[in-house]
């Protein structure tokens, strides 16, 4: 990961990008090769690794714990609700910048990006105070983040399923925040969460029972409704997609805008020190948006198909080959 | 109160670049001036030339080392390479914060650079007048006393009694006339 | 998480006191009536109350009042690069800390800066910086500190944090291209969904979600916030028209989004005008 441009490299790419060519023969709005592959890792729930033809490989594992319910003291509220926590690791392999202390910033920012996106709660930016109280009849959907937290709660009030989310950037190639989202889709995807039985005891009182049966397991609900966020960088007065390490530098500033299939926003952030002018930042938005929805589906027909084609292997008797960390 | 009428905020529009000149405190972009800090605007008028707009500071920030720019420091440190001191004055502001510098020793004078020994020109707790002569390295300004005005201009002798130079390069203590080495400003 | 052994903890977990309410005593709900304080219109911002110069010992300093949402801010520099092991740079860096106050939030706030308080000071100095003229501070730094004492309402919160900033950094004498203003807008749904039938726990998966066209709540406060289905931070250069930074968070359709940019950026323009008068009052009073 360079960390420093020389002057003619940035003209060099300024240039180009005016020209809608790339130093690797893509357009503006053209994407690398995606290279996913789920269920890679036989200990977690689930699991997708996601690499960029440039060099960018994020593995995100999905691990599903049962803990206590988290009740906002205030409101009642998530009494009858799952968690997600998420976590966003880069590996010192990845650059030497990350050695030591050198990723913190990257990780946090990656990390809270991430919780923001993802988490059912609408108010997740107000974190401190409150969330939707559900007795007032307020609109309960599944949040920005798709997944239907109250499928996760076991007994209310107690017990509920807490996903824990974490990716680990293991190569960098630029556009990293775009990959460890389709990962973590993708890991969302291949999650299966074993069934449980919950008796009354009485006097209310419950207990439940974890069902050990790995035929007999659950997906997560809502995982079609996750989003995916597609990175645009703005160099000089144009803007492209999936930006390669050195394009990154060149970057005035970038907005991260996060999508559903539906085509709804469920997210958008600035980053880097640059301005927009407010009809750039729509006109981007709206490019995001669109993007973002054709990635969806070609993203969802290759998980399918993977998934569809393992069944049939099993069904057959055959070994589920993964590529693994072999692989090319 | 006609000051007041004058006074301008950053990014208030000031005029067109064909009409003034920008001076501190403004900047152009895109054809026209604009202000880049809260004070008052001063149009000052030139001979043949576009009159300078300026925008006078009315909380001035804190004054910062800029090239070429002569300022006043403390000796911390000595070795036999560099003098390192505390720039505390830039021009005739004080700064805030103290920023690093460094005297090395081919800079303490312009003439037979070779025979300079540093604990020969300064002594911790001196205080010199020097100029930057560039930004340095990540932590410390590059500052230089080649020239006859600079050099120290007050220390305190080993007795300690104030110092009281007695030619370029020498010093005499007020209390035990006893004579320590230095390289002395002209006084001014 | 991360506490700090020579200091005396908090309790662990704190609970908010019971508020015994007059038996009649409705909570606000945006179905029933417009805003949470109801003399405002729902594109009205809360007036706001802006003072540079409370902090002696900086450079600049300002404090921010816009009803309970109550930030000061001073700023530092430019001084010397303390950070060992950064290298030389010919920009300056801006350094931008907030802080909430234990005592700002529903909840106790750690003493701590915690994830979420590092993330806000990397956002705010993503925002602040585009209007720093950091070329002319070669390997220095300007370090800006702001403290929540009070919130309501977390969108207006970062918004005023902006805010308050810029107007610190411009009483500092830091140049700067121009001001920095922030505004924070909600998305509520202003009626009741059709799916009432279904129970809270049976949301709808499809489709239903967007069948109410939420209502934008310019400068939402916390009761507000309870409702809200998304919610957009905006700082925006009045002068310059650019939009310095952009968080969203919540579902929302892309015309709401497109609306909710267009009355940010007409509410900037206002709180620049608040901005303006509050600076040249700083001059004013040393003139008198």
């Amino acid at each position: 990961m360079p960390s420093l441009i020389s002057p003619s490299e940035r003209d060099y790419i300024l240039k180009g990008i005016e020209c809608n060519i790339r130093a690797d023969g893509r357009q503006r709005p053209d994407y690398r090769e995606v290279i996913l592959e789920t269920g890679v890792i036989s200990q977690t729930s689930g699991s997708a690794r996601v690499r960029l033809a440039g060099g960018t490989d994020v593995l995100v594992s999905v691990k599903a714990d049962i803990g206590p319910v988290l009740v906002d003291p205030e409101t009642g509220e998530g009494a009858d609700k799952g968690q997600i926590i998420c976590n966003v690791e880069c590996a010192p392999s990845a650059s030497q910048q990350f050695e030591g202390r050198g990723a913190d910033e990257l990780n946090n920012e990656l990390t809270q990006m991430m919780t923001r996106f993802l988490s059912h709660n609408t108010t997740t930016l107000s974190t401190p105070s409150s969330t939707t109280p559900s007795s007032t009849g307020a609109p309960n959907n599944n949040g920005a983040g798709g997944i239907n937290l109250s499928k996760l709660c076991i007994i209310p009030g107690e017990q509920c399923w807490i996903l824990y989310v974490d990716a680990l950037v293991l190569d960098y190639g630029g556009n990293l925040v775009d990959a460890v989202f389709m990962g973590t889709r993708a890991a969302i995807f291949d999650t299966r969460i074993p069934k449980t039985e919950v008796q009354d005891l009485g006097d209310g009182n419950f207990d439940f029972e974890v069902l050990d049966d790995a035929e007999d397991t659950e997906v997560v609900e809502g995982r079609e409704d996750m989003p995916i966020c597609i990175t645009l960088n703005k160099i000089g007065a144009r803007h492209i997609v999936d930006a390669s390490p050195l394009e990154e530098l060149c970057t005035e500033a970038k907005l991260v805008v996060a999508v559903n299939r539906s085509g709804e926003l469920c997210g958008l952030q600035k980053g880097q020190d640059g301005g927009i002018e407010p009809s750039l930042l729509l006109e981007m938005i709206q490019f995001g948006k669109t993007l973002g929805q054709t990635l969806i589906k070609q993203l969802d027909a290759k998980i399918k198909a993977e998934a569809e084609a393992d069944t049939i292997k099993r069904q057959n008797g055959q070994p589920v080959v993964k590529l693994g960390f072999f692989a090319q | 109160m006609t000051s007041v009428a004058n006074a301008v905020v950053p990014g208030q529009r000031l005029g067109h670049v064909q009409e003034y000149s920008a001076g501190p405190g403004t900047y152009s972009h895109q054809d026209f001036l604009y202000a880049s800090v809260v004070g008052i605007k001063k149009i000052i008028e030139a001979q043949g030339e576009l009159p300078t707009l300026t925008v006078q500071r009315e909380n001035s920030q804190s004054a910062m080392p800029e090239i070429d720019a002569i300022v006043t420091c403390k000796v911390v440190r000595v070795n036999p390479r560099f003098a390192a001191v505390n720039i505390m004055v830039v021009g005739e502001t004080p700064c805030k914060d103290d920023f690093q510098g460094i005297i090395r020793v081919q800079d303490v004078r312009a003439t037979e650079k070779d025979k300079v020994k540093i604990y020969n020109s300064f002594r911790p707790g001196d205080i010199v007048r020097a100029q930057v002569i560039s930004l340095g390295d990540a932590r410390s300004y590059y500052l230089s006393t080649a020239s006859n005005e600079l050099g120290v201009i007050f220390g305190t002798s080993v007795a300690g009694g104030s110092l009281v130079p007695i030619s370029w390069q020498e010093m005499q203590c007020t209390k035990t006339k006893a004579i320590e080495l230095r390289k002395c400003a002209k006084p001014m | 998480m991360a506490t700090d052994r020579k200091r005396v903890a908090g309790p662990e977990s704190s609970v908010a006191p019971l508020v015994e309410y007059p038996i009649d005593h409705q909570p606000w709900t945006p179905f029933t009536e417009k805003r949470h304080d109801s003399h405002r219109q729902p594109e009205d911002l809360r007036p706001i109350y802006l003072k540079t110069g409370l902090i002696s010992e900086a450079n600049g300093s300002a404090y921010i009042e816009l009803e309970k949402t109550k930030l000061t801010c001073g700023v530092y520099g430019p001084r010397p690069v303390k950070r060992a092991g950064q290298g030389f740079s010919d920009r300056g860096t801006l350094n931008c800390e907030i802080k909430f106050a234990t005592f700002s939030c529903v909840k106790r706030r750690g003493t701590m800066r915690d994830a979420q308080e590092k993330e806000l000071s990397q956002i705010l100095s993503q925002g602040l910086t585009p209007a720093v003229r950091l070329e002319l501070f070669p390997k220095s730094n300007v370090d800006i500190y702001i403290t929540v004492l009070e919130s309501d309402g977390w969108g207006s919160c970062i918004a005023a944090a902006f805010t308050v900033a810029s107007v610190a950094l411009a009483h500092a004498g830091i140049e700067m291209l121009d001001l920095v203003a922030g505004c924070s807008a909600s998305y509520i749904p202003t009626s009741i969904p059709s799916t009432s039938s279904s129970t809270t726990s049976e949301a709808p998966s499809e489709g239903a979600t967007g069948s109410i066209t939420p209502q934008i709540f310019m400068d939402a406060d916390l009761e507000e916030e309870k409702f809200q289905q998304g919610s957009i931070v905006l700082a925006y250069m009045p002068s310059l028209n650019q939009t310095t930074h952009v968080l969203q968070s919540g579902k929302a359709e892309g015309a709401i989004i497109s609306q909710s940019v267009e009355h940010c950026v007409e509410a900037c323009n206002k709180i620049f005008a608040v901005m303006n008068h509050a600076l040249l009052e700083s001059i004013d009073q040393k003139t008198v």
